[in-house]
């Protein structure tokens, strides 16, 4: 990072071969659909080739590129309307499908389903929390710096997200 | 919230704190469980919740998004090179020179001098210079080559391309080299980055023709447009048969049929 900051432009190109799955799966969970998230992958770089000279220097880069990850998500969703889920959720849920025994499939795609529903019904500010430290490996006081909160607050968020998540699916079910 | 749920709030806040600690698995749940009897229930729903979130999978990004990033970046790159003058070094010098200790700064300059007086006796050594020259030129080519081969990454290989970029006159070995990536690369992203460094280079001679050449070699939709783009940008009416071949083969699919004739109607009609 520090060689692009310096203008090495040419070291992008390994920056973004190392995360640009990560920060994908970060925005495909959020939203569940793949153009969407491809294009916004596409804004985080574009922006840290803008303004690489803005990263401190200090810290794990992955923190700095998901606060940035996250600054484009709110941005995209300050100028449109919430996600839309179950329709996207539904045609990517069957392009990842794995062949399995007929039954256990179903069963596994239908609670699949409804993780997923619950996960886009979820508050995002407990979304964010869950996906950043289940998934990204960032922790509780990362989660919190880029989140302008206290780890307390983060893991109240976790907490009360997970317990939420599971309402939501009985709801759901019922 | 029931006072059994009250109760065990407490003891689930320990495992969320346990969780963020990383390398928690069963074993660490079940000796949680043993500690707290009455929460049992709890923490089994709680970390069964938090393993379940694993069987949302997740698909791969496509190649558009790879190949729009090394667009953008090789856009980037160019416009951002930065400018090495004689003046913005001295300066850089002078501002580093005046920040030592006077006896540091006087041994600096004596340095600096003998220094100046063996790179003077090896720059102006006539049999040196020519090597250097040459190594400079060949090694983008070279990198592109080994690459053919699987003996570098995508990565160095589109690198090697952004140094190709950076050349004003690239020589005949390294636009047969881009010529050959774009026929022959196994990685889709290349092969686009090298139509965009031909077309950079399309007022060499030679140049338009690899690009019309390499048309009916492509089987990637991408790479299609992308070379039908640069035909378009270029006004190229030579490729046009090229492309009438290509439109009538089974090597298009019907979607990138349509697009590429419309993109190309100024050149086939």
């Amino acid at each position: 990072m520090s060689k692009v900051q310096s203008g090495d432009l040419s070291k992008m190109g390994l920056l973004y071969e190392r995360y640009n799955r990560d920060l994908f799966a970060y925005f495909f969970r959020c939203c569940g659909d793949q153009t969407k998230s491809e294009d916004l992958v596409h804004s985080v770089f574009v922006r840290i080739i803008k303004y690489a000279h803005n990263f401190e220097g200090h810290g794990q880069f992955n923190y700095w590129l998901f606060a940035t990850a996250r600054n484009v998500w709110y941005d995209e969703h300050r100028k449109k309307e919430p996600v839309k889920k179950s329709d996207s959720w539904d045609h990517n849920i069957h392009d990842t499908e794995a062949v399995h025994s007929p039954e256990e499939e179903m069963q596994k795609k239908e609670r699949k389903h409804l993780l997923i529903k619950a996960m886009t019904m979820l508050a995002p500010e407990k979304r964010e929390a869950i996906e950043l430290s289940r998934f990204q490996g960032l922790k509780y006081k990362e989660i919190a710096d880029l989140s302008n909160c206290s780890e307390n607050a983060i893991k109240s968020r976790v907490q009360r997200g997970l317990l939420e998540l599971k309402e939501i699916i009985q709801k759901l079910e019922n | 919230m029931s006072d059994s749920s009250d109760k065990c709030s407490s003891v689930i806040n320990l495992l969320v704190s346990q969780l963020d600690k990383g390398g928690f698995h069963e074993i660490h749940l079940e000796k949680m469980v043993a500690e707290h009897p009455g929460c049992e229930a709890e923490l089994r729903d709680f970390y069964k919740s938090w393993k379940e979130l694993e069987i949302i999978e997740v698909p791969e990004p496509s190649e558009a998004m790879h190949a729009r990033f090394y667009k953008s970046l090789s856009e980037a790159q160019t416009q951002v090179e930065p400018k090495v003058t004689f003046t913005s070094v001295w300066h850089t010098f002078n501002l580093w020179l005046q920040n030592l200790a006077q006896p540091i700064r006087w041994a600096m300059v004596a340095g600096v001098f003998v220094a100046g007086l063996f790179v003077g006796k090896i720059a102006f050594a006539p049999e040196k210079e020519q090597p250097f020259l040459v190594s400079q030129d060949i090694k983008p080519a070279e990198l592109l080559y080994a690459g053919l081969n699987d003996k570098v990454s995508a990565s160095e290989r589109l690198l090697g391309i952004q140094k190709i970029n950076q050349m004003e006159k690239p020589d005949d070995k390294v636009l047969e080299a881009l010529y050959q990536v774009l026929s022959n690369d196994p990685n889709t992203n290349v092969r686009i980055s090298a139509v965009e460094s031909l077309v950079n280079f399309a007022h060499l001679p030679n140049v338009r023709q690899m690009l019309i050449k390499s048309i009916p070699q492509q089987e990637s939709p991408l790479v299609q447009l992308a070379l039908a783009e640069a035909m378009l940008m270029l006004q190229e009416k030579d490729s046009a048969d090229e492309w009438r071949k290509l439109l009538s083969s089974d090597h298009v699919e019907v979607d990138v049929k349509h697009h590429l004739e419309e993109t190309l109607e100024t050149i086939l009609y």
